[in-house]
């Protein structure tokens, strides 16, 4: 099982090597059939299980207790965001990912106190698929998975190898009950952060495309830490020089393959 | 007492130099910033009650800001080639009224909890990326970036990126999405009635 998802991402991963990357308005996106089937059924997942229970969530738990468990689950992730840091040879940010978890776990009672980033050591996520990013893989085609969300090919690759690194991976009794509370819990939590986002998303008129953008761009931002290189949004041709006849260069995106 | 004086020195210094424009980008968007807080905070009353004088408002302070055709030609992308004049000012016109309505909305109801940390400005010749963090009163912070180029010696707005997301990028996206499955007419007369604007949160 192990072996066959390590094999499947090595495949997938020598599919991906060589593609570079594409800008968010303009992603490779073949399956856009298929993802948009998905992002239905997600959304309606979303809005008659997902979204009312992480509604009634958020109204009987206390701001701070939600904090709390946020940064439970965060402070899992450490291990994973310490292992890509360093294979970004990012020692200094590896070495401050380290000082979270030791300081968190103790200091910050298992986890669920942020107590690192009150002395300047911040939350920061460094993950596989960022980590294939930075050495320059590119994300390939967008997918949307059912139930996960939005993904790429190289970020799939990247979730699949994640998940080795986390801790309740490890866990003798990661399928009873307890182990499968604690995940809904933090989904629910996860999605009762994003409520507050609900209204944006329903004032776009694609919401397909902008999740597919916002995606993409919070990716590409994420493997620059913060600061990605400043879009030019280069026009197709300027006022001045005359358009050469061929009228329309640009992508029929799925058509032109 | 110092952020007072230091405000109206501000918005002063911008309502009466906008042309002398020695300025920095962000001071640029601060002076904006804080006109029109103040004069939410003056006429918070007379706007609610009122929103047609509130966005005039905003369309007198804060579009002067923005680089509207240029946004208007960085959203259309290819298809603002194809596009007349006359779709051209149409569109921009009613992409610029939407962003109003929907911006001028949040600041109404965020106004006076809002708190802006401006950071340090990325310099880039003749443009630059302005940083800030925003805070409402729940304590969430948002990076927002505001992306200026100098136009007749002063900083304007041409995006603004929200945790990294890019409103040109976005609106790109899905309109040109939108124009070719219908027409670029199509979309501007929607746009024109508010169709896209109006999609109050949650209502579908």
């Amino acid at each position: 099982m192990r072996l066959a998802g390590t094999l499947l991402a090595f495949v997938a991963l020598a599919a991906l090597s060589g593609c570079a990357h594409r800008p968010a308005d303009d992603p490779a996106d073949p399956l856009e059939p298929v993802n948009r089937a998905v992002f239905k059924f997600n959304e309606t997942a979303d809005r008659y299980a997902l979204r009312p229970v992480a509604k009634v969530y958020a109204d009987v738990t206390p701001a701070p207790a939600r904090e709390g468990i946020t940064n439970f689950f965060d402070n899992l992730q450490e291990p994973r965001n310490i292992l890509n840091a360093l294979l970004q040879a990012k020692f200094v940010q590896a070495s401050k990912n380290f000082g979270r978890l030791l300081l968190n776990t103790t200091a910050g009672l298992g986890g669920f106190i942020d107590v690192a980033s009150e002395v300047g050591l911040d939350k920061h996520e460094e993950g596989l698929g960022q980590t294939l990013g930075y050495w320059g893989v590119g994300e390939g085609w967008y997918l949307m998975l059912p139930l996960l969300g939005p993904s790429t090919n190289r970020d799939l690759v990247g979730f699949v190898g994640d998940s080795f690194v986390n801790p309740s991976f490890y866990l003798p009794g990661r399928y009873d009950v307890y182990a499968i509370s604690a995940n809904v819990v933090n989904l629910v939590n996860t999605r009762a952060n994003f409520l507050a986002a609900d209204g944006i998303l329903q004032q776009q008129f694609d919401r397909y495309l902008f999740v597919r953008t916002a995606y993409l761009q919070q990716r590409w931002s994420l493997i620059h830490d913060g600061n990605p290189p400043l879009e030019d949004f280069d026009l197709p041709d300027d006022e001045d020089s005359e358009s050469s006849s061929t009228a329309e260069p640009e992508p029929l995106t799925t058509a032109s393959k | 007492m110092f952020k007072k004086l230091m405000a109206l020195v501000l918005s002063f210094g911008i309502t009466a130099g906008a042309h002398a424009a020695a300025t920095t980008p962000d001071q640029a968007l601060r002076g904006t910033t804080e006109q029109i807080q103040n004069l939410i905070k003056d006429n918070y009353k007379t706007y609610r009650a009122d929103l047609p004088t509130f966005y005039k408002a905003v369309d007198e302070v804060v579009v002067p800001r923005f680089d509207v055709p240029y946004i208007a030609q960085l959203v259309l992308a290819t298809h603002y080639k194809t596009a007349s004049a006359d779709q051209r000012s149409r569109f921009a016109e009613s992409f610029k009224n939407m962003l109003v309505r929907a911006y001028g909305n949040a600041m109404l109801d965020n106004y006076n909890s809002i708190q802006i940390e401006w950071l340090p400005v990325r310099v880039d010749g003749d443009k630059a990326l302005v940083n800030t963090s925003m805070s409402s009163g729940a304590g969430q912070k948002y990076a927002i970036g505001f992306r200026v180029r100098k136009v007749n010696d002063d900083w304007k707005v041409f995006d603004i990126a929200v945790e990294n997301v890019s409103l040109i990028t976005n609106f790109r996206t899905q309109l040109s999405a939108e124009i070719k499955r219908t027409s670029l007419d199509d979309v501007i007369k929607r746009m024109e009635s508010g169709e896209f604007a109006q999609a109050a949160p949650g209502a579908k």
